[in-house]
């Protein structure tokens, strides 16, 4: 009996080899050993810097995770990892009292999104930061970019974080927040959109640092070690491409070969 | 000597409104007197153009899927058309669908059928081409159809069930496709259809978001338009005019008009560094 | 079961099952879990679509309580709560493929929102302006990849120089597309990690009291 799908079987292998790098090192940061540098990155160092602006202002903060926010494949990933970003900074903003606004187009990323801010407010005793009135939900993009364009007019919020799965809304949302002198920070997995952001936002994350937020902010051990982990993982795709390069250009496919059984 | 430097502050942090109405007032020139500036064809375009002209034979199913909404329509509008009245020409038979997060890229779909299929009486509703509209499930839904259509549509948009619909004798999964032209951001097609199934996959969406598919198209794996010039492009080499080649005027001068602005501001800016830098 | 196992634990339980069920389905080829994972997908677009009364619920209830408190511009939320009902109204009655709906659907929400869309165009310029000013080699780098592009992309930009159209599409096809590869690589990578850590419960997603206060 075949037990897997032809092609699949390194792959499925890759994936629990990738897993097992994540357990070992959180197992060893839960241990306090040595687990190796963690780089910084300025995108999520800056988030304390966004919502204490917010605070001395005494402007609210604003979350939005794009017009393809959702739980449908190729869009999840980026939205969880939105979700664990805006628990973080919700969590953080309403320690200092600073009311958290959200803007969000897909109903299932709404229900989230408003669950997990108002989890995020009463964790830190601050309930008073979360109104439901204040995470609206807009049918599609188009009217998402015109609640947006009103928040960002009458609310002028101080912060605004765009992370997600953006589409073409990502200048015009990022604009928006320029144009209500908001420090922005953003991110998506979105290769083209994320040159937008650039343009747009004061602070950057690029790639996987999106994905990575939760664990970084955290500032836990087992978020390091969960970080070390995926970072021995991409260490290994990259061995697999200059390897399989350089053999395939000696003419050996064996590489190629194994990633295809 | 103060104004001229005042002028340059000026460049250097022009009011936006300025821009807005200079580029919407660029852009009304040529909608009313037409420049007629020229389009060359790229590279790219042609060799989707002239793979389609091979590949598709008479009677042979061709799959047009709209990954996205009204919003980026009028960038790729002109190559739906083109590509919809190319495939009429060489006798194709043509399903639409839309797997877009909401129905609203139906009203698409009808623009193009009202401009091209229903215009022609050759092309029979059920029999030539079929329109089965919004499917929910994005690249899950893609996996199912690519195995068996059936399992996602058992009628097509306007309630006609599968058995009533003549073209669907021929339809039982991706093997029963010539070739797929997705308009939109969905890699599930290359994936699921191309890279599972082997069907050749046409794709077509914003400029900006030419990147995406760019190590797709390096690969071999896609055919690729980008943008509203090469969807002009593709309607110049099928030869009927359309949207795309007027679109093109306002195109050119919005982009030189862009170019410029940003030229300017740079000016404007460096200069100003330079004369801090001297006091 | 008590409230806080109902509250904290059994979501992630529903999550690890059904995300364990999920990958599974992908690379083992018994077809009894590709048939339950085949039944819970159905499931997801199911619950999703329940979702959407959720969100019609929110917006309808914010714009009462603005319209009927008369809050500051409180007549456009009666408007929009009139448009809201007329569409429902005319869609459940007439039928969406009846020609009442495509009219209100087309007359009405199609020129607004391409409308909405074009203003990405007048926000592209802005953003061009403010953004590729030259202050350091990085965005000496960034404007010339602008400046290429914007021409390569302008069908005039071939006519004006050849060389536009040459070195715009090495741009495009080799620096471009090399960093993308990089960008989808690592982002794949993320992608796997963070799905492994949530399933595993190591990443907190906003459904547990004491969510971490980091980050500054």
């Amino acid at each position: 009996m075949i037990l897997f799908f032809q092609g699949r079987i390194t792959e499925f292998l890759l994936i629990l080899l990738f897993f097992a790098f994540q357990v070992f090192f959180i197992l060893q940061a839960t241990k306090k050993k040595e687990i190796g540098y963690i780089r910084h990155i300025s995108g999520l160092d800056a988030i304390g810097e966004i919502v204490g602006r917010a605070t001395e202002m005494g402007k609210p903060i604003h979350l939005s995770p794009g017009v393809y926010a959702g739980f449908g494949p190729g869009y999840a990933g980026p939205t969880v990892a939105a979700l664990s970003m805006f628990s973080h900074v919700s969590s953080l903003a309403a320690s200092k009292k600073v009311p958290v606004l959200a803007s969000v187009n897909d109903a299932a990323s709404y229900a989230a999104i408003d669950e997990a801010v108002r989890v995020a407010c009463e964790s830190v005793h601050s309930p008073e930061c979360y109104k439901s009135e204040n995470i609206q939900y807009y049918a599609y993009g188009e009217a998402l970019l015109t609640g947006v364009f009103g928040t960002m007019t009458r609310m002028k919020p101080a912060g605004n974080f765009l992370i997600g799965p953006f589409g073409w809304d990502a200048v015009v949302q990022g604009e928006l927040g320029a144009y209500a002198n908001a420090m922005q920070l953003g991110g998506t997995d979105a290769f083209a959109n994320l040159s937008m952001l650039a343009a747009t936002c004061d602070f950057l994350l690029i790639g996987e640092e999106m994905f990575a937020a939760g664990a970084y902010v955290s500032k836990d051990p087992k978020g390091a070690g969960a970080l070390r982990g995926q970072d021995l993982s991409k260490v290994v795709a990259l061995l697999f491409i200059i390897v399989g390069a350089v053999l395939w250009l000696a003419g050996n496919k064996l590489v190629f070969n194994i990633l295809g059984v | 000597m103060a104004a001229s430097e005042s002028i340059w502050d000026k460049l250097g942090n022009l009011d936006r409104r300025i821009l807005f109405w200079a580029i919407v007032l660029i852009i009304i020139i040529p909608l009313i007197h037409p420049l007629g500036l020229p389009v060359t064809v790229s590279e790219r375009v042609r060799e989707a153009y002239n793979f389609v002209e091979k590949a598709v034979k008479p009677r042979d199913i061709a799959l047009i899927d709209l990954g996205t909404g009204l919003g980026p329509m009028p960038e790729t509008m002109p190559g739906l058309l083109a590509m919809t009245r190319q495939l009429m020409r060489l006798q194709a038979r043509i399903v639409f669908t839309t797997g877009y997060i909401s129905p609203e890229a139906v009203v698409v779909i009808e623009t193009v059928m009202d401009q091209t299929l229903r215009k022609d009486p050759k092309f029979v509703y059920g029999e030539h081409y079929v329109n089965f509209g919004w499917y929910t499930g994005g690249g899950t839904a893609i996996r199912r159809l690519a195995s068996s259509w059936k399992d996602v549509f058992t009628r097509d948009w306007y309630g006609t069930p599968n058995e009533r619909l003549p073209i669907m004798k021929d339809i039982t999964g991706a093997d029963s496709f010539r070739l797929v032209w997705h308009v939109g951001p969905e890699i599930a097609w290359i994936t699921y259809w191309k890279l599972g199934k082997n069907v050749p996959v046409l794709v077509t969406y914003m400029a900006l978001n030419i990147p995406t598919y760019l190590p797709y198209y390096a690969a071999g794996d896609i055919y690729l338009l980008g943008g509203q010039r090469e969807s002009a492009e593709y309607e110049i080499l099928v030869g009927v005019p359309g949207p795309g080649v007027p679109a093109m005027d306002y195109q050119s001068l919005g982009h030189l008009f862009v170019l410029a602005v940003v030229v300017l501001g740079n000016l404007g800016h460096i200069r100003r560094k330079l004369k801090r830098g001297t006091q | 079961m008590s409230t806080r196992f109902i509250r904290r634990d059994l979501p992630y339980v529903i999550l690890a099952v059904f995300g364990i069920l999920a990958l599974l389905s992908y690379y083992i080829a018994i077809p009894a879990i590709e048939t339950m994972a085949g039944t819970s997908r159905t499931w997801v677009v199911v619950v999703g679509a329940f979702a959407v009364l959720l969100g019609a619920f929110n917006v309808v209830r914010t714009h009462i309580v603005r319209a009927y408190q008369k809050k500051k511009d409180y007549w456009l939320s009666a408007w929009l709560l009139f448009i809201y009902f007329s569409m429902i109204v005319v869609g459940l009655s007439a039928g969406t493929g009846s020609g009442q709906y495509k009219w209100m659907y087309g007359a009405m929400y199609t020129p607004l929102a391409q409308g909405v869309v074009g203003t990405l165009g007048l926000f592209l310029v802005s953003a061009a302006y403010r953004a590729f000013k030259i202050r350091t080699i990085e965005s000496l780098v960034f404007f010339l990849g602008f400046f290429l592009i914007a021409v390569r992309q302008a069908s005039i930009g071939p006519l004006l120089w050849p060389g536009f159209e040459t070195i715009g599409n090495w741009v495009t096809l080799w620096p471009s597309t090399g960093t993308m590869r990089a960008v989808t690589i690592g982002l794949a990578i993320g992608t796997v990690a963070l799905a492994l850590r949530t399933l595993a419960r190591y990443e907190r997603i906003g459904l547990e009291e004491g969510a971490m206060v980091g980050g500054g």
